[in-house]
């Protein structure tokens, strides 16, 4: 059995045999590996108080870290970097909108907190990176930028190629979130009403490529259009799903967070009050 | 919690982060650009016209006289087969789903025949079901595999050979070229693997109108 390195267009047939990739795997440790050891060596400076993560936090880190693992490994990677074009929107889900805010949500406060004091350049990075115009812009670029032709049919067919748009997903989804779920304020100083505005709006541009991908006459990718069919799937029929998808999929999770932040607005507001009820009072 | 005031300056350590990372990304950049689709060329035509004179049966059982039924009509012929993982669906749906956009005018002047390279599992039925699959009208060919192979020299495509899988199985390797006739009958172009629906819905047109200015 070959053992590749990354998810990349093969012209192989499909097949629902499961194919190794050794660098997804790497990936996938260094990540739980890097987190914990982050946790290790940051946390007797900064948090001397065990535990350094909460039961949630780790949940959710590792939760992030599962779902990036499921975006890249087989039959998702698979599929999604060679043969159907909806299955690499559904990756492209996965790894901005699904994966970022899990592990945003894994990291403690104190790790940002120590981040001022031990790298003060990079505190000044993730500051800047949190305010939303520089964030929408990175989101933007990157989902736009990955969607062109050049780059699905120029780069991502290589295994390079196919790791880089997806490191690339993966950045542009955590700068999408970051000014939402920065676990620190002096990061990120939006307020509810803004976190809320800021979610609607990152929801616009998504529609352009979406509807590319509806309205267009014919299949507009050749690494998708020319890949061996899987379960008889038209190129049409697959380009149509995907772009429905991108859309809709989109949409469900960012009005999700919409409506958790909604809910978290709506109860500040009622905890306000009733702390001027309890003064006044 | 107390936070230690000590600063580590990382200027230099940074400096050669970023730099690493600088060149990481251009060298993972520059690898990725060089496995891309290449693009195919299109529609090379043939400096001696093909006339093929051949005879195969119809998904119907009737005889088909290819000389005969092309005339009149653009055809577009392709030897293939029904199992074939990758080339001969992607063809035959680029070419329906160019057909399906083009205007009726043109579409009705277009044939597609599709001549199977694998007569032992290409039963007439399971031609007849693959290809409706795609368009109804698509033509489907069979015959003995003496028949196929000659009809193949005339059109100089090399006779399709059996590639046996580990399961028992196995693949038909053969030519994934379609090959154009105007409507005087004569074969005049190619089209490879990688002929995509927009090439077909951009070439379809000038075929038809071969001959006409």
């Amino acid at each position: 059995m070959v053992v590749s390195w990354w998810c990349s267009a093969s012209n192989l047939a499909w097949s629902w045999t499961w194919r190794p990739y050794l660098g997804v795997w790497l990936f996938v440790a260094a990540l739980v590996a890097g987190y914990l050891a982050v946790l290790a060596r940051m946390g007797p400076r900064f948090a001397p108080e065990k535990p350094r993560a909460t039961g949630l936090q780790l949940a959710s880190y590792l939760t992030g870290v599962a779902v990036l693992w499921i975006a890249s490994d087989w039959p998702i990677g698979t599929l999604g970097s060679g043969y159907l074009l909806s299955v690499h929107t559904l990756q492209y889900a996965l790894y901005c909108l699904v994966a970022p805010p899990l592990l945003l949500l894994g990291i403690p406060q104190w790790l940002i907190l120590g981040v001022e004091h031990a790298a003060p350049r990079l505190w000044r990075v993730l500051r800047f990176l949190a305010n939303p115009l520089v964030a929408l812009l990175i989101f933007n670029v990157v989902l736009l930028g990955s969607h062109t032709q050049q780059v699905i049919d120029g780069i991502r067919p290589s295994q390079l190629g196919s790791f880089a748009v997806d490191m690339a997903w993966l950045a542009g989804g955590l700068a999408l979130w970051w000014p939402v779920i920065a676990p620190v304020p002096a990061v990120s100083r939006l307020s509810y009403p803004w976190k809320f505005g800021y979610l609607f709006i990152s929801t616009i541009l998504p529609t352009v490529p979406s509807a590319f991908l509806v309205f267009a006459d014919h299949p507009l990718y050749a690494l998708y259009e020319l890949a061996p069919r899987v379960n008889g799937i038209s190129a049409v029929d697959d380009q149509l799903v995907a772009g429905i998808a991108m859309k809709v999929l989109g949409d469900v999770i960012v009005w999700t967070a919409m409506i958790v932040v909604a809910i978290r607005w709506v109860r500040s507001e009622a905890e306000e009050d009733r702390m001027e009820r309890g003064v006044s009072g | 919690m107390s936070i230690p005031i000590t600063q580590v300056s990382g200027t230099p350590r940074s400096l050669r982060l970023w730099s690493f990372l600088t060149a990481a990304a251009v060298a993972v950049g520059a690898a990725a650009c060089q496995d891309r689709v290449q693009p195919v060329e299109l529609g090379a035509k043939l400096h001696n016209p093909l006339y093929p004179q051949f005879q195969l049966t119809d998904t119907e059982g009737r005889t088909f006289d290819f000389a005969a039924e092309s005339k009149g009509s653009v055809t577009l012929l392709f030897f293939g087969y029904t199992r074939c993982p990758d080339a001969c669906p992607v063809h035959m749906a680029n070419i329906a789903g160019a057909l399906k956009k083009l205007p009726h005018r043109i579409a009705s002047q277009v044939q597609v025949v599709f001549v199977t390279t694998d007569p032992d599992r290409d039963t007439p039925e399971r031609i007849r079901e693959w290809l409706d699959h795609f368009d109804t009208k698509f033509i489907g060919l069979t015959g003995t595999e003496e028949e196929i192979a000659a009809a193949g020299r005339q059109v100089k495509i090399a006779p399709a050979v059996k590639e046996p899988l580990e399961n028992g199985d196995y693949l038909m390797g053969h030519s994934a070229r379609v090959i154009a006739f105007t409507a005087d009958g004569a074969g005049r172009y190619l089209y490879p693997f990688g002929t995509r629906q927009a090439d077909w819905a951009a070439e379809i047109p000038a075929l038809v109108s071969w001959g006409a200015e």
